[in-house]
């Protein structure tokens, strides 16, 4: 452990130029710990700061921010994640991915919070890293190689399986918009493309490993909150604390079809009439056979299943989730659980994102099902709904880019359903071009509303709106101030104060780098810990009130990033079947987001946001949170909110 | 200690003072004043109501109102939600329960809102 004068963050950024060969440390300064926390937070500053308007995200001004935060690799609940952050080629605004695994502490105990990346290499490489030594060296025994393939090699060529390697498949080597970067093969950091920015860096992989530690200012409190919150969420989180532990996210397959919620046939409609078969009972009969946790992991939800007999004996595979289970089972209408589990390995092996991977697949099968699409087009496959028999064989052509449909859904739905033109746009399920997986935002209307303003698009981690139907109207009440955002129907004004909370509280999650699902559905450990933790771990005092001026600022930050790459309101809203048609069936049935409404909502939201009617920021609030120099820059761009 | 004094004293050791135990509590205590349920059955009849519209929220507070021991588990059954566990709880109010019961009674002219 080395005494450098910090206390939970490293101390260190390291600057990576791939055009020049070089690796440099930079010291971490106080100023960017204390203002911006880490992960996320500095990810977005050092993007804000860096990436200029007019970048293209494919050459070599755009930047890959691999960012931990303070309490990663500490003894904090689930400290495991790390943020991913770039200019992302899906939406043309700010993007990034989170990922849990080791890979984030083991940046940690390498002696590094942040890792920047910049240019393109030319010719593939990877960047070692142990403890001090930090280099970039050849590559290109690994390009062509899939995640697990890479990751294996470079174990076994530095004879180390303690370090975590970070890796990009086929998907990122080609290019294509739904690829993910993997860590410890079934890890991914997805979302924005950022395993096709990888690519485009000629940067294969990250292997790292470290020995330094982690100094934390007070090991007791350390201790002492940990306790008192495994305690906390134990008793009064009990369902969920035991049934997650228990059956990890294939739990939600058979909880959102009993809400009404699961994307079904490419999001026509929101319970599957085979939820069963996809659901926890077969899986867990039949397929799982262990569970792995990320660093620091509570509960360990992660399932490791096997397949002992039929088409598909011998698969293995880890992690395999709900996005899976929904992804390539309700959404594209199929109820083969196998496939669903081999197709998810598969997306790790290839470097493949499951949710764009199969919101792209689930946009083509409704275009091929409506006859917008035809064989010409689909290389002669056949993608009628149910059809599970051509779904791995579609995962390889997208992966490899390979003939029409290949080449076609690289490109993500939105940019797909451009070129294909007329009612294919309607059928591309993005907010600001990203697809997003998870909850039918007509019968969890606060959820939907989130994935409408989230500054990354489309997605359910800006802020995973648990909260919206697990809190009791009650703790609504104490929490956010108004019962009826209790009401998952309803789209009332609460829900903007709602989202804007939920935005800041997850921020915390993703700056101090800890797992979402240490916080479901019980307010206090939303409200009581994160200051607690990072005061506790750094040695510098933080209140509640002090972190939400911080999460203030990010999504300022990042909100300003979005505008001055040409974001305003009118690409806060969300795709147009969930304004029109009416959830047909289930126990949402009849219900549809209220556009109006939803218009009255952006208005309450920017309001709350310190934002103008078009959702630009105003120098008022931009200076209140110190980024005058943002304010500065937004007036000169004619970019800045009108003041009331 | 009287038994409103221990009322008090659990609501207070559960952190669900300041109003955190309300009309979805009592909600749920009316429909086990009725006869013995699990959660979900709970949700089926209290649903639409107090802005409860999911699964969860009964559940939980269900849980809250076991841990201060106005409700109580007297056995388990078989039910279709098989997220909530793969046999539900079934549970009966408590005097307590019904002692926080006639509380509510007199503080909401009405659990619905």
């Amino acid at each position: 452990m080395t005494d450098n004068g910090w206390y939970g963050w490293a101390g260190t950024i390291l600057r990576v130029d791939l055009t020049k060969g070089t690796v440099e440390k930079q010291p971490l300064t106080k100023e960017m710990a204390y203002d911006y926390i880490g992960g996320r937070g500095f990810n977005s500053k050092i993007l804000y700061d860096e990436v200029k308007p007019g970048t293209n995200p494919l050459g070599p001004d755009n930047l890959l921010i691999f960012g931990t935060g303070p309490v990663t690799g500490t003894c904090i609940p689930n400290n495991g994640r790390f943020t991913v952050s770039t200019l992302s080629l899906v939406t043309g605004g700010l993007g990034d991915g989170n990922s849990g695994g080791h890979f984030g502490p083991q940046m940690k105990y390498a002696g590094y919070d942040t890792i920047v990346v910049k240019g393109i290499s030319p010719k593939p490489v990877y960047l070692y890293i142990n403890d001090d030594t930090a280099e970039l060296r050849d590559a290109s025994h690994l390009w062509g190689k899939d995640v697990w393939e890479t990751t294996d090699i470079l174990m076994h060529d530095h004879d180390n399986k303690s370090m975590s390697v970070s890796a990009i498949g086929p998907a990122g080597e080609n290019v294509v918009a739904a690829s993910s970067i993997m860590n410890e093969y079934a890890r991914a950091a997805a979302k924005a493309g950022v395993g096709a920015i990888m690519g485009s860096k000629k940067l294969k992989a990250i292997s790292v490993y470290g020995e330094k530690g982690i100094r934390v200012y007070d090991p007791e409190d350390v201790y002492d909150s940990t306790i008192e919150y495994i305690d906390l969420i134990a008793r009064t989180d009990k369902w969920w604390f035991e049934t997650f532990s228990k059956y990890g996210t294939p739990m939600f397959v058979d909880q959102y079809n009993h809400l009404g919620a699961l994307p079904t046939r490419n999001w026509k409609e929101g319970t599957f009439e085979d939820a069963d078969k996809l659901g926890i009972t077969p899986l867990y009969e039949k397929y799982v056979k262990k569970k792995r946790g990320c660093g620091g992991c509570i509960y360990h939800c992660s399932p490791w299943f096997r397949i002992d007999e039929g088409p598909f004996k011998g698969w293995v595979g880890e992690g395999v989730e709900y996005e899976a289970m929904t992804g390539f089972g309700s959404k594209l209408g199929c109820s083969n659980l196998e496939v669903c589990l081999v197709a998810g390995s598969l997306c790790d092996m290839y470097g493949l994102d499951y949710i764009s991977a199969s919101e792209a697949m689930g946009w083509a099968w409704e275009c091929y099902n409506e006859g917008i699409l035809t064989k010409e087009d689909t290389d002669g496959l056949d993608l009628s709904w149910g059809n599970d028999s051509i779904i791995h064989e579609v995962l390889r052509k997208l992966a490899y880019k390979e003939g029409n449909l290949g080449k076609l859904l690289a490109l993500g739905s939105r940019k797909a359903a451009k070129k294909i033109g007329g009612k294919a746009e309607y059928y591309s399920m993005t907010i600001k071009g990203q697809q997003m997986g998870s909850m039918d935002p007509r019968v969890v209307t606060a959820w939907g509303f989130g994935y409408g303003v989230s500054t990354r698009g489309g997605d359910h981690l800006r802020t995973h709106l648990v909260c919206e139907y697990m809190f009791t109207p009650e703790e609504m009440e104490k929490y956010i101030g108004d019962a009826r955002a209790s009401d998952r129907f309803n789209l009332s004004e609460a829900k903007a104060d709602l989202v804007r909370w939920t935005e800041n509280v997850r921020f915390l999650n993703d700056s101090l780098e800890t797992c979402k699902y240490i916080n479901r559905g019980s307010p206090r450990s939303y409200v009581e810990f994160p200051y607690r933790w990072l005061t506790a771990v750094t040695g510098k005092k933080f209140t509640y009130e002090g972190l939400q001026d911080v999460a203030d600022r990010v999504l300022t930050v990042e909100r300003s990033f979005n505008v001055r790459q040409g974001m305003d309101r009118k690409d806060d809203y969300l795709a147009e079947r969930w304004y029109k048609e009416a959830m047909p069936v289930g126990s949402g049935k009849g219900s549809k987001v209220d556009k109006e409404m939803y218009d009255k909502l952006l208005d309450r939201y920017y309001e709350v946001r310190g934002w103008d009617q078009n959702g630009l920021p105003k120098r008022s609030h931009l200076e209140k949170l110190g980024l005058k120099y943002i304010a500065d820059e937004l007036q000169k761009m004619k970019l800045l909110g009108k003041e009331a | 200690m009287s038994e409103k004094e221990k009322l008090e004293k659990a609501i207070e050791r559960a952190g669900l003072q300041d109003g955190l135990i309300g009309r979805s509590h009592g909600l749920i205590l009316e429909v086990l004043e009725k006869g013995n349920f699990c959660k979900s059955e709970i949700f089926d009849q209290v649903k639409g109501r107090n802005y409860l519209t999911a699964p969860q929220q009964v559940i939980r507070a269900t849980d809250q109102l076991v841990e201060i021991r106005a409700a109580k588990s007297v056995g388990t059954r078989k039910t279709a939600y098989a997220e909530i566990a793969e046999e539900e709880e079934v549970y009966q109010i408590t005097d307590r329960g019904k002692l926080l019961l006639n509380q509510l009674h007199a503080q909401f002219k009405t659990f619905d809102r």
